[in-house]
């Protein structure tokens, strides 16, 4: 075998070789975890083949420029796409993360007890929070969350190539797109169910946006709350929403292999997806 | 090969950490893999019978059939809640949290978000309940009280005090719940017509004006302390507008009028009402302070303007005029400026009534060519109009509930004129009232003082 090798690559051309390819890598490594956040985010490309809301085999295929993609089972779209993806949400949004913690026992905290009744005025508005309007892509968005990927993630690089079941081949930095299965949809069905009209009050307009982990087991952990709605018992109320769908169920073979991170935006009234 | 890797690759060999950090790194870095957008749905409730503490002595037993009955009809009521037939509950009687095992409740012929259970125990000394409203889903308390009385009789306003609590509770305060209101209304027996009050399921009826005259247009201050109301005696030919305490004493407001109606308390304490007085052209409103001092005609024009309603902020008086040929509904400043028609339909219309949320007026509306008035809702902001009642007999007065959820009427679809309420939407119609002919019914603003706890 040694023979066969040195017979091939002489040893100055394998030294030069190896350096050309540590360094290649490299620059792809930073390329995917810096670059990208400096390139506009391009409209994804995707090919969804095979009928059967996601049973059927499906490829999808992601150019270099789409840093998403490669998920199994990606269920087609139903909806019309946007012609161009919608620019990255706004980096302040994201910082709110960190600042907006709920604790996951917040409902173990003291509730606000309600106040004794005063004659209110008649115009019982609650203080509304603005909220810009929301950017979004077509069904699942594939929204691009630059700077910031993870290994095995949905994509490869210069294209994750995603076949059948949701076995996924391609490991690499990219960001990795947004999946999509009909596990999300029940999840997104037993959110919903535990988000109760009630708890929106009288207020005719809501939106708030959480995150969470689901475990392989289907355990959620590390709730947050992205974005605040601006009325506390609202917020209390979609944190609820989500500790009352603990658990779920594990997560689906092609999924097992890590954690799903769900967002969840609760937004009332629902608008056209 | 056997020489190892050669010198300048040893030079990259710190790439290998660095590429294995870069990764880790990124992998740390947090990435949503799936948005998900939830739709909110209706709220699922279970009310399990309340059960004896102790022993489960006569006296218990019936104060418990009243105070399941009662708080089960209040959670009906409020409509805020999808409520499992009780045929679906589990077997097993709650009388404490240690009890509630809650898988029991998530089975999918119930799938109740919220559980309320608890105790009664009556005792020579005192009757307590214990009342308590679990999460089912995160099993976490979302209420628990104790209240004690010292007469069970007064067991069902126990029963409305804990329903208004878990509406309070489950609305995020959006309402206070309407089971411990009260409705006022005019009350024929004989020939006289006397106020009457009741609570707002019909229960406790009691009179509150005794002097055997006509009384009419019961309407609450917004303290729920006083009503104003226009009598006329036995004894006299003329109409009087008085204000009366709940607890009994009555002040009458001279006026000089041949005759005055449709008194309306202001949020802001200021009363309104229709009048003919010698100096009027018709009958015109009037608007005058609390004590009915600083007296002013505010409308000042030929035919007849009655039926004042306050819009919640004080500032806007609706009323009925038929200055435009037929009785309709018009809108004005409360010091009678920017007079305009909100109702433009022909036939006739009555007895409006502000929402408390301002943005809707009850009314009730004869088409033409018709013999019976039906109940319309109409926004303000955009003209746009619902009927709410439809079928046989005449439906008339309607009054908001303090939570702007509800709607009180008088209708003859049972035969003589009674008292029925019903939800806005038009569901859960209840008739409140039945022995003699029962007419103009006023919902108290807010709920009267809870009962001891």
């Amino acid at each position: 075998m040694k023979t066969v090798l040195r017979s091939h690559l002489q040893e100055g051309d394998y030294r030069r070789a190896a350096v050309y390819s540590a360094l290649l890598h490299v620059a792809i490594l930073l390329f995917f975890t810096v670059g990208v956040s400096l390139l506009p985010s391009p409209a994804p490309i995707e090919l969804g083949l095979g009928a059967g809301g996601g049973q059927g085999e499906v490829v999808s295929v992601g150019l270099a420029a789409d840093t998403g993609g490669g998920a199994g089972m990606y269920k087609p779209p139903v909806t019309n796409r946007a012609e161009s993806a919608p620019p990255p949400p706004p980096k302040k949004a994201e910082r709110a993360v960190d600042e907006s913690k709920v604790p996951p026992n917040v409902f173990t905290q003291e509730k606000p007890k309600p106040k004794p009744k005063e004659p209110e005025p008649p115009h019982r508005s609650r203080p509304k929070k603005e909220t810009p309007p929301k950017q979004r892509a077509g069904l699942i968005p594939r929204e691009s969350d630059p700077g910031k990927g993870t290994p095995g993630g949905a994509a490869g690089s210069g294209g994750g190539f995603g076949t059948g079941r949701g076995v996924q081949i391609g490991s690499g930095s990219g960001e990795g797109g947004q999946i999509d299965s009909w596990y999300i949809r029940q999840v997104e069905q037993r959110v919903g169910k535990n988000w109760l009209q009630t708890s929106l009050g009288s207020l005719q307009k809501v939106q708030a946006v959480a995150t969470f982990l689901v475990l392989p087991s289907g355990q959620i952990t590390d709730i947050q709350l992205e974005q605040r709605s601006g009325v506390s018992s609202v917020d209390l109320a979609v944190i609820r929403a989500i500790q009352a769908s603990n658990p779920l169920p594990p997560l689906p073979y092609e999924l097992r292999s890590r954690s799903v991170r769900f967002k969840a935006v609760f937004e009332y009234p629902t608008t056209a997806r | 090969m056997k020489k190892g890797l050669a010198p300048s690759m040893r030079k990259q060999v710190w790439l290998v950490p660095l590429c294995i950090l870069l990764s880790a790194a990124a992998a740390a870095a947090q990435k949503t893999d799936a948005t998900i957008f939830p739709t909110p749905t209706a709220t699922r409730l279970a009310v399990a019978d309340f059960t004896p503490r102790t022993s489960a002595s006569a006296e218990t037993q019936t104060a418990l059939s009243v105070f399941n009955r009662v708080l089960l009809d209040d959670l009906k009521f409020s409509e805020f809640f999808v409520i499992p037939s009780k045929s679906f509950y589990p077997l097993k009687p709650l009388r404490a949290p240690q009890d509630v095992d809650f898988s029991n409740w998530q089975v999918s012929t119930l799938d109740v978000d919220f559980l309320a259970f608890g105790n009664l125990q009556v005792d020579a000394t005192a009757t307590v309940v214990e009342a308590y409203l679990y999460d089912v889903k995160t099993h976490n308390q979302v209420l628990g009280k104790r209240f004690t009385i010292s007469d069970p009789t007064l067991i069902r306003r126990v029963a409305h005090e804990f329903a208004d609590q878990i509406v309070y509770e489950l609305s995020a305060g959006a309402s206070l719940g309407v089971a411990r209101s009260q409705i006022a209304y005019v009350s024929q027996k004989g020939d006289a017509k006397e106020i009457w009050i009741m609570d707002y399921d019909g229960a406790n009826a009691h009179q509150l004006s005794f002097n055997g005259g006509l009384n009419k247009f019961p309407e609450w201050s917004f303290d729920d302390k006083r009503l104003a109301y226009v009598t006329k005696l036995p004894t006299e030919n003329r109409w009087q507008l008085r204000i009366q305490d709940v607890d009994g004493p009555v002040r009458d407001i001279s006026i000089d009028a041949s005759y005055v109606s449709s008194p309306a308390f202001s949020p802001d304490g200021r009363l309104a009402f229709s009048a003919h007085t010698p100096n009027s052209r018709g009958a015109d409103i009037f608007v005058a302070g609390p004590n009915g001092r600083g007296l002013r005609n505010i409308t000042n024009a030929a035919g007849i303007d009655t039926s004042p309603t306050w819009s919640p902020t004080s500032a806007q008086i609706a009323f009925i005029s038929d200055r435009s040929g037929s009785p309709q509904v018009w809108i004005m400043d409360s010091d009678g400026s920017n007079v305009r028609r909100l109702i433009l339909e022909g036939g006739h219309c009555d007895s409006p009534d502000w929402s408390p949320d301002g943005r809707y007026i009850l009314y009730s509306w004869q088409a033409p060519e018709q013999w019976k008035h039906d109940i319309y809702l109409v926004e303000i902001a955009t003209g746009r109009i619902n009927q709410l009642t439809r079928g046989s007999g005449s439906y008339e007065s309607p009054h908001w509930s303090p939570d702007g959820r509800h709607v009180t009427f008088q209708s003859t679809r049972s035969g003589s004129k009674q008292i029925f309420i019903m939800s806005v939407d038009g569901k859960n119609l209840k008739q409140v009232s039945a022995y003699g002919i029962n007419e103009s019914p006023s919902w108290a603003p807010y709920p009267p003082a809870t009962p001891e706890q």
